[in-house]
């Protein structure tokens, strides 16, 4: 039965509580043991509805208590000095309960299992071999106990037995996934790699089983054992597929990643009182206090104070915005420089955050798993097998020979079965994937080959994307004969301390050519409009247009030359010196001197990758938080006609969707949290390496360089192993079925067997191998 | 019986060493995918 515990509110099955509690005869459970001594101190804070009283718990709790952690898991707020701590590569998460910490491991634990079925399947080979080896040496040196013969006072221990004990465990811990596997396809009533093999395996197995210990009952010439064909084929699938999850391993944690990111605690003002508190105890409407650097705890309406706050992780605006009284925050943003009250509108799971990671869950959730190539040749090959081994029993029996009819259904299901089967897609897989890595291109999982193999549409993200997400100077208009180096001077003079980015790409340019920049007599920073300063007996004001007609400079006949910068997608500053009104130096000459357009520009080889995907035949689509006109502006400059604009990140996922509900294989190439639902609703998700570490755990495939030709590059990589694994497979099925006629002939042994296993599996790994010399 | 041994002895080598190769090839994806990794932590 589920259950809450009353004081974290987390949902729990009763069996699992850690601890539990009796209050007014009423039984409650905890998921920790620090829950219940919460509760137990005073448990009608819990029970009761008492919003004032939480109020007080809770602020009194968060005073009382050290530094805080979040649970991963959960999410719950915990004290980090009384929650369950581990270590994991480098990093040291807290856990609410033991529950948390098994969900946390959950992952690794199955790898591990895993591993150890891996271990044991190989260490059952390996010993096969070495006994085989031994045998071989024994015959050659004249022995003979190790035959058919029986040992004389061992008579029913033969070398079948031997054979018997050591496959036996193969089969049962390195086969037992296979089998349930094919009982769920048998019952789904579908064929897939799993039933093809647990077939192959079983047949063999109890065949040669039957041969050990009912020796009599068949002919001398049919009593050959083939133990080592299912011993093999296990431990080849099993290591293929324990390969392939080391290679996907990487990608398990991009909702950890999202929650790290959520505030710890916020500033409140409780009962006139300043407070800091756990961030998800803040309540709507309460005052929220944010000084500079901080992160926005919560959503919600800025009441007090102006600053600029980088939105660049939720909504891909690469420019901090201006935050005044009415303006809207989001929680999770980072405050730059000012200091700000609001009021908390959305909080908990309403806030847009916790809406990004929900979307992320579903998306992930709801991914349709594509049937593997691998499952879908078998689902072809399976039932043509029964078939053959059906078709041959019947011509069997009407030629009058029973025996055999039952012979040769055996031989056919045991020949069926490639060894090489579950090797053909891991071993091109790690050799394309080792490619990659050598070329910045991370990919993490095979399923995704195989569908960058049929892309049909490549969606960009905009800002640090397809821009560097930093913005340049990209044009110095100069007015009254100023030169260009006065202009970025003035200007650079302006801004030097300030830590806008605008500001940024000035004093940069300034730097690059060499300019000193002398410190201002006098600041005077015009929130949302711009600054103006006194410097080296000049007035200097750099601001938009509204500072400009506050001051009383006429940029009416600039208009057009300021609009048409705009349409290009720059933000322009204006720059004038000693402006009329309110004049700070008196009596000096002044006026409009120029103008600065700045810029998020373009990665350098942008427009060559849109041009080359187009060549591929492959539809290229911008999608940008950003405004349509900048939007527009980047599209036209490098060739995409569909442009999406004014996109929040829920959108983002839905434009995806759209998409595929056309039809379309869609990949999406991101690097921002905003980005994260969208790549994770995409058939494949690329993540730039530069972009934030949810996007890279979001993404399918990493582009470590950040190089957009590596795009290009990952799709052309996918193709060409896409082309091996086909290969392989083609390598991996073409032996075996060589051997189904013999074998329906009735004259299948174990050197056709074992030939067959052994040419399958040595042309899958060298075919494999060849993929490092191809040219991508 | 002998050469029959023998045959079978070597092709049932066979799946071993491309099992060998593999192991070789994992290696090697492993060794690049943690410099790629590298890289990708120092580009953030």
């Amino acid at each position: 039965m589920k259950v809450t515990d009353s004081v974290c509110k987390m949902t729990i099955e009763d069996k699992d509580a850690a601890a539990t509690s009796e209050y007014k005869g009423v039984k409650y459970y905890f998921c920790s043991k620090p829950c219940k001594e919460d509760f137990d101190k005073d448990p009608e804070l819990f029970v009761g509805k008492s919003v004032m009283k939480m109020k007080e718990m809770i602020s009194s709790t968060a005073k009382a208590i050290g530094e805080m952690a979040k649970d991963p898991i959960c999410g719950m707020v915990i004290p980090k000095d009384r929650s369950i701590k581990r270590d994991v590569a480098g990093r040291t998460y807290y856990f609410c309960s033991e529950n948390c910490v098994r969900t946390f491991e959950a992952p690794d634990a199955e790898l591990k299992s895993m591993k150890r079925r891996v271990t044991i399947a190989l260490t059952g080979v390996l010993v096969l071999a070495i006994f085989r080896a031994a045998v071989f040496l024994g015959l050659a040196a004249g022995a003979t106990v190790l035959t058919w013969v029986p040992i004389p006072w061992l008579p029913w221990f033969t070398w079948g037995v031997w054979l018997f004990i050591i496959t036996t465990p193969i089969m049962i811990f390195g086969g037992k996934g296979f089998f349930v596997g094919a009982w769920h396809a048998v019952k789904q009533r579908v064929a897939n790699m799993d039933l093809l093999i647990a077939l192959g395996t079983s047949t063999a197995y109890i065949y040669s089983a039957f041969v050990v210990f009912f020796p009599g009952v068949l002919p001398v010439e049919e009593k050959n054992v083939y133990f080592e064909v299912s011993a093999i084929i296990i431990a080849f699938v099993l290591l293929g597929k324990y390969m392939e999850e080391i290679i996907k391993k990487r990608s398990s944690a991009a909702i950890r990643k999202l929650l790290d990111l959520k505030p710890q605690t916020a500033r409140v003002i409780r009962d006139n009182v300043e407070a800091e508190i756990p961030a998800e105890s803040v309540m709507v409407d309460e005052i929220v206090i944010v000084r500079p650097g901080e992160k926005i705890p919560t959503d919600g309406i800025v009441i007090e104070g102006h600053s600029s706050v980088d939105e660049k992780m939720i909504t891909g605006e690469s420019v901090p915005v201006e935050k005044k009284a009415g303006d809207e925050v989001i929680g999770g943003t980072i405050n730059k420089v000012g200091s700000f009250k609001f009021k908390a509108a959305r909080v908990g799971a309403d806030t847009t955050l916790s809406q990004i990671i929900k979307m992320v869950e579903e998306a992930q959730a709801s991914s349709a798993r594509i049937q593997r190539l691998a499952d879908k040749m078998a689902s072809y090959f399976v039932p043509a097998v029964i078939g053959v081994a059906f078709l041959s029993a019947i011509i069997w029996i009407l030629s009058g020979n029973s025996t055999s009819a039952l012979l040769s259904f055996v031989a056919v299901l045991i020949i069926a079965c490639p060894c090489a089967l579950g090797i053909a897609t891991p071993a091109a897989l790690m050799v394309g994937v080792g490619k990659g890595a050598e070329l910045g291109i991370l990919i993490r999982g095979a399923e995704y080959l195989e569908r960058a193999e049929k892309l049909k549409a490549v969606v960009f993200d905009k800002t640090g994307t397809l821009t560097k997400g930093e913005p340049e100077v990209t044009e110095i208009v100069s007015v009254n004969s100023v030169s260009e180096s006065e202009i970025i001077q003035l200007a650079a003079i302006a801004e030097k301390g300030s830590e806008h980015p605008l500001a940024e790409a000035i004093i940069k340019r300034a730097s690059m050519m060499g300019l000193s920049i002398p410190d201002a007599e006098a600041f005077e920073a015009v929130p949302g409009h711009g600054v103006r300063v006194r410097a080296s007996g000049k007035e200097i004001v750099i601001g938009n247009r509204r500072l400009m007609q506050n001051i009383g400079i006429d940029i009416k006949d600039k208009e057009v030359l300021i609009s048409e910068l705009e349409r290009k997608g720059n933000t322009v500053m204006i720059i004038a010196i000693n402006p009329p009104s309110p004049p700070l130096i008196k009596g000096g000459e002044g006026g409009l001197v120029g103008f600065i357009a700045v810029a998020d520009t373009l990665k350098d080889n942008a427009e060559d990758v849109i041009k080359g995907l187009k060549d591929e035949g492959i539809e290229v689509v911008m999608l940008t938080g950003d405004n349509e006109r900048t939007a527009r502006a980047i599209g036209l400059k490098i060739g995409i006609e569909r442009i999406i604009s004014n996109v929040l990140p829920g959108d983002k996922a839905k434009v995806i969707k759209e998409l595929q509900n056309e039809g379309k294989v869609v990949a999406m190439v991101g690097d921002g949290i905003n980005d994260s639902p969208a790549l994770a609703q995409a058939d494949i998700g690329i993540a730039i390496g530069s972009g934030s570490d949810v996007a890279k755990e979001t993404g399918e495939i990493i582009l470590v360089r950040d190089d957009l030709m590596d795009v290009i590059k990952g799709i052309r990589l996918s193709r060409a192993t896409m082309r091996k694994i086909k290969q392989n497979l083609f390598w991996a099925f073409f032996y075996n079925t060589i051997g189904i006629p013999i074998a329906a002939f009735g004259l299948l042994n174990p050197i056709i067997a074992a030939a067959a296993m052994a040419l399958s599996s040595l042309s899958v790994v060298t075919n494999s191998a060849l993929l490092k010399g191809v040219k991508i | 019986m002998k050469r029959k041994l023998t045959v079978i002895t070597i092709l049932a080598m066979l799946p071993l060493i491309a099992a060998g190769i593999l192991w070789l090839i994992y290696r090697d994806m492993e060794r690049k995918i943690t410099e790629a990794n590298k890289e990708a932590d120092r580009c953030t």
